[in-house]
């Protein structure tokens, strides 16, 4: 039989209550904290993968907000670039009402003083701020007005630059375009070449449509048709050698190199009309040209058949910035819908986080009361057992 | 007729003793330590001549003192190991508290530094952002700082209570020297010096929490006590005092020497277990051990967004100077026990290979030895030590300068100090370095569809990184580069010039240019704040596995699990010591109940024996009136 000494008894009993209540406490931490895990200790491995679907959500919500961000910007700009094309659209009217021929000297005018009125509206949109003082089109140097007058001309300072925002684990997308890219490089007339009508001429030659016959084969070198006589003309190259020669009609397309000139009217001979490759026109100069062409005030056949091919350059002109707006708008459209796509996937694999976080780290109520219920009871009949034992000894009835 | 008397006068005497004790026993029944007693009774040596009486009553052999030896050393056992996991266990909670509390660790403040460059990049041009990131900066710094440095104090803590408990330990190794010769001087009383043994034995078992030890009984009744793993404290009446003394490895931290009684000699010692060892255990393997790893994350933070800032240009144009500074890591430094005159200086070569881990290198006369603190494996090591040859392990350089002789040894400390030694050096927000170091362009008066697009910067230490190259294509085919030169065009194809990777494509004609020039004056670019950003997933540790936030999480899972641990051991242990101490109460304890039912028998036995008095004198009385008559 084994003694029970007295201290012991004690002791024990003692060691008892204060587990049990270390065990209550323990599960009212639980409860108080809605969460299984309190230290890394009580479930290590659990502690570890808590930390990281924590990340991982507060990583969702930090690319959630960069789509915020680069979403309102890209609403900005398609604001803007909506502008843009209306004005553009009414600019192209304005031009093909002036080309109508019953226009009188001052209508075209009128129409001038329009198309300048719209230039100067384009200028304010190019520099439209994003409300917190960034240029939306000035690229990387968006602090600082990125079009400014110089002259009759406007010139681009902001830089090339398209800024990225990280909205997914490895989606990048692009929150703006530069200026550059929009108003500055706009292809001149068809993108290839372009011609215009000697200043000297005295025929009534007006270059209609130019076309692209086989792609490739206009290098860009520079010709020139000449008229030898009202229904032929040669064509020399950059160094004066005649390259080709034939026969002319009024609405006949010229063809070389790959490309053909359709001039209408009748050209006199030694008109000249100079073929060269097309580059990149501005839209302000574009429209600029478009407007002196119409305040010149023409009034001969000739004038008035230059002031045609120009009208017809700048309505080329035109409907080149008009694609490359509609492009944008396009590009910017499918962003904002990546970014519409990517926050579905990412508010996806938030739930999909929270969901295993919850698993990981919340507490199953229901066990845990009657966890703490079951412990408080044993921790009740502790006490009573100590109050009991100790309350025997045989001295109390010597 | 005397045989009768005396036996009840020998009852009287031996039941008071009994009582006595009994009633020492009641009084004990609380005092730490104390043995239960107990009268041993023999019979008194019977005369048998005939007609002479057949009983002389009872003698007092002695006084039981009841223990049990077997018991005792499982009890002083369970001691040693108790107070070393207690002590283990009581700091690991601190710190596995300190690193995964989200208001205290160190993971949230990350998360929110990155979340501050994300944000830049939307605007990076933006003053307020810049601040963002510069405070969530300096938070990071200052919580590193925080956690590093409460850790530090826990050492601190550690290092007040070794010497305590060796101050301790002395005072206990005296009192039983002295108990020692107190018991041996009784030798030859009739008496057992039961308190002194009840009080030695408490000093033992006292001593063992402290640190591990192991008893030898003498002959002569003196104890003898080996700490474990074997230096000697107490032999008979001698006894060796502990000392704390500045280690030479690290002259900010103590170290324990035991000094010899006789020759006054010190050797540095390494107790096993005991309350001291889990104390220098403790020191080792959780101080060190979580400052050198989460040294390594700041370190690693450090390193990584400051080589990022210098890849790209500020505000103001020029490149990024460094966003954090650290003092105190790597560090490594001579033993202040050297004889020779060797140096060393330490530096990071390869981050991925970084342990976080700290070494004590070894001079032999003619190599290198370096020992990993936190096991004390050798690891593989290469080099001669010399600048051109430097020794090269784990991811660290070391160059010896001086001469070191045999026997020299240097701690090597490559991360410990980073957690406490981060700060914000970068102040000014135009310092943040956002903007790539070059930006492109196509010229305006571009014939062809030719666009250019940067793609990386290959070599920022190009020395011609910002200069300004003009790429003019000849034909559709061929480009020079500042005018000279004729390389073949194939569009998309990566070209590397002056430390930039960068494609030109579409269909350029004869004439067009693109430039590369110094990207100065674009606030509005975040490619070098992207990269930024991207350094939190960026595999920089561990060869590659493990991210920032990853590294942290390694620490919280390994103080976790060490933790969790030591909790599972500490209970086993507390159950065994528990077992036995419960053991030898049931041999030493006392019972009231017990001792209550003896009171009862001795009083009868007293009552009694005052009968046989009260009768011997009756019959005496009879005696005399018989003869007198």
């Amino acid at each position: 039989m084994t003694r029970v000494p007295t201290l012991d008894t004690f002791n024990r009993a003692l060691a008892q209550l204060t587990a049990s209540a270390a065990a209550a406490a323990r599960a009212q931490e639980q409860i108080a904290t809605g969460s299984r895990i309190v230290t890394p200790a009580d479930d290590p491995y659990g502690a570890a993968e808590v930390l990281l679907f924590e990340q991982n959500l507060a990583e969702l919500a930090q690319y959630s907000r960069n789509a915020t961000n680069a979403e309102v910007r890209l609403q900005r700009e398609e604001a803007a670039l909506a502008s843009v094309n209306d004005l553009l659209q009414r600019s192209r009217e304005l031009v093909l009402q002036a080309s109508n021929a019953t226009q009188t000297q001052e209508t075209r005018g009128f129409i001038a003083v329009e198309l300048r009125e719209i230039r100067a509206q384009l200028v304010d949109i190019a520099n439209t701020e994003n409300g917190r003082g960034r240029y939306l089109f000035a690229g990387n140097r968006d602090t600082e007005v990125p079009f400014v007058a110089s002259g009759a001309a406007v010139d681009y300072v902001g830089d090339q630059g398209q800024r990225q925002i990280q909205i997914g684990e490895s989606l990048f997308v692009e929150s703006g375009d530069s200026g550059d890219q929009i108003f500055m490089r706009v292809p001149r007339a068809n993108g290839v070449f372009t011609t215009a009508a000697a200043n000297a001429n005295t025929g009534t030659g007006i270059v209609a449509r130019q076309s692209v016959i086989t792609a490739g084969v206009y290098g860009g070198e520079s010709l020139t048709v000449r008229f030898t006589a009202a229904d032929a003309y040669d064509i020399v190259d950059g160094v004066g050698a005649v390259v080709a020669s034939g026969t002319f009609a009024p609405g006949d397309a010229i063809a070389t190199n790959g490309i053909a000139v359709e001039i209408d009217g009748q050209p006199a001979i030694g008109d000249e009309f100079t073929i060269a490759a097309a580059g990149y026109r501005d839209v302000f100069a574009t429209l600029d040209d478009i407007a002196t062409v119409l305040e010149s005030g023409a009034s001969s056949d000739a004038a008035l058949a230059q002031q045609a091919s120009a009208l017809n350059r700048g309505l080329e002109n035109l409907d080149q910035a008009i694609g490359i707006v509609l492009e944008t708008r396009t590009s910017v459209g499918s962003r904002l819908e990546s970014i519409d796509a990517q926050r579905d996937l990412n508010t996806g694999f938030e739930l999909l986080g929270r969901e295993a976080l919850a698993d990981l780290r919340d507490l199953d109520y229901t066990a845990a009361i009657s966890q703490l219920s079951q412990q408080l009871t044993a921790l009740e009949a502790a006490q009573q057992a100590f109050v009991r034992t100790q309350g025997l000894s045989l001295f109390n009835v010597l | 007729m005397t045989g009768f008397l005396t036996s009840g006068l020998s009852a009287l005497i031996g039941t008071r003793a009994a009582l006595d004790i009994t009633g020492q026993n009641i009084a004990n029944v609380n005092t730490p330590g104390y043995s239960r007693q107990r009268v041993d009774f023999a019979p008194q040596q019977v005369q048998r001549t005939i007609g002479s009486s057949f009983g002389n009553g009872v003698t007092v052999e002695g006084l039981e003192r009841f223990t049990n030896s077997f018991v005792f050393d499982t009890v002083v056992d369970g001691s040693s190991g108790s107070g070393r996991l207690s002590t283990l266990s009581d700091y690991s909670n601190r710190i596995n508290n300190l690193l995964a509390d989200p208001q205290l660790g160190v993971g949230p403040t990350i998360q929110q530094f990155f979340d501050a460059l994300q944000d830049a990049t939307a605007d990076p041009a933006s003053t307020e952002l810049r601040q963002v990131v510069l405070g969530q900066a300096e938070a990071l710094a200052n919580r590193f700082n925080r956690v590093g440095g409460e850790i530090a104090e826990i050492g601190n803590e550690i290092d007040r209570n070794l010497a305590a408990t060796v101050d301790e330990i002395n005072a206990l190794t005296a009192e039983i020297a002295d108990l020692n010769v107190r018991i041996v001087g009784t030798n030859n009383a009739p008496i057992a010096p039961n308190d002194l043994l009840d009080q030695r034995d408490l000093a033992l078992t006292q001593l063992a929490e402290l640190i591990g030890i192991e008893t030898v009984e003498d002959s002569d009744g003196a104890v003898n006590v080996v700490a474990l793993p074997g230096y000697s404290l107490v032999t008979g009446a001698g006894a060796n005092t502990l000392a704390v003394e500045a280690d030479p490895l690290d002259a900010s931290r103590l170290r324990v020497e035991l000094r010899s009684g006789v020759t006054g000699s010190q050797a540095p010692i390494d107790p096993t277990s005991g309350q001291l060892g889990g104390l220098i255990d403790a020191r080792t393997d959780l101080v060190d051990r979580s400052l050198d790893q989460l040294g390594r994350t700041a370190f690693a933070l450090a390193t990584t967004i400051n080589a990022q800032s210098a890849e790209g240009l500020d505000l103001n144009g020029a490149f990024g100077g460094d966003v954090f500074s650290l003092t105190g890591a790597p560090d490594a430094r001579p033993a202040t026990s050297n004889v020779g005159t060797g140096n060393v200086a330490v530096t990071v070569s390869d981050l991925g290979a970084l342990t976080g881990d700290s070494y004590e290198l070894l001079y032999d006369g003619t190599g290198y030895q370096a020992l990993r603190q936190s096991d004390g494996a050798v690891v593989t090591l290469t080099g001669t030590g010399t600048g051109a040859d430097p020794l090269v392990f784990d991811g660290l350089s070391l160059v010896v300068s001086g001469t070191p002789t045999a026997g020299d040894r240097f701690a090597v400390e490559p991360t410990r100090g980073a957690a406490n030694g981060i700060r914000l050096a970068l102040t000014d927000t135009d310092g943040l370095a956002f903007a790539a170091p070059v930006s492109a362009s196509a010229a305006l008066t571009n014939v062809g569809n030719g666009s250019i697009e940067i793609n990386r910067t290959t070599d920022v230490t190009d020395p011609n990184l910002l200069a300004t190259s003009t790429i003019e294509f000849l034909d559709a085919n061929t480009y020079q580069v500042n005018g000279a030169g004729t390389f073949a065009y194939v569009s998309g194809d990566p070209i590397v010039l002056n430390g930039i990777e960068f494609t030109i494509s579409g269909a350029p004609t004869a004439g067009d240019q693109f430039t590369l020039s110094a990207n100065t004056n674009a606030p509005g670019d975040n490619r070098n704040a992207l990269l930024f950003a991207g350094q939190r997933d960026a595999g920089i540790l561990d060869g590659g596995r493990s991210g920032l936030v990853a590294s942290y999480g390694q620490i919280v899972t390994d103080s976790g699990v060490r933790t969790r641990n030591l909790q599972a051991s500490i209970e086993a242990q507390d159950a065994l010591l528990e077992a036995a101490v419960r053991e030898q109460q049931a041999v030493s304890g006392v019972d009231l109940d017990e001792e209550a039912a003896n009171l009862v028998r001795f009083q009868q036995a007293y009552q009694a024996a005052t009968q046989l008095v009260a009768i011997a004198n009756s019959l005496f009385d009879e005696l005399i009136g018989a003869v007198r008559r």
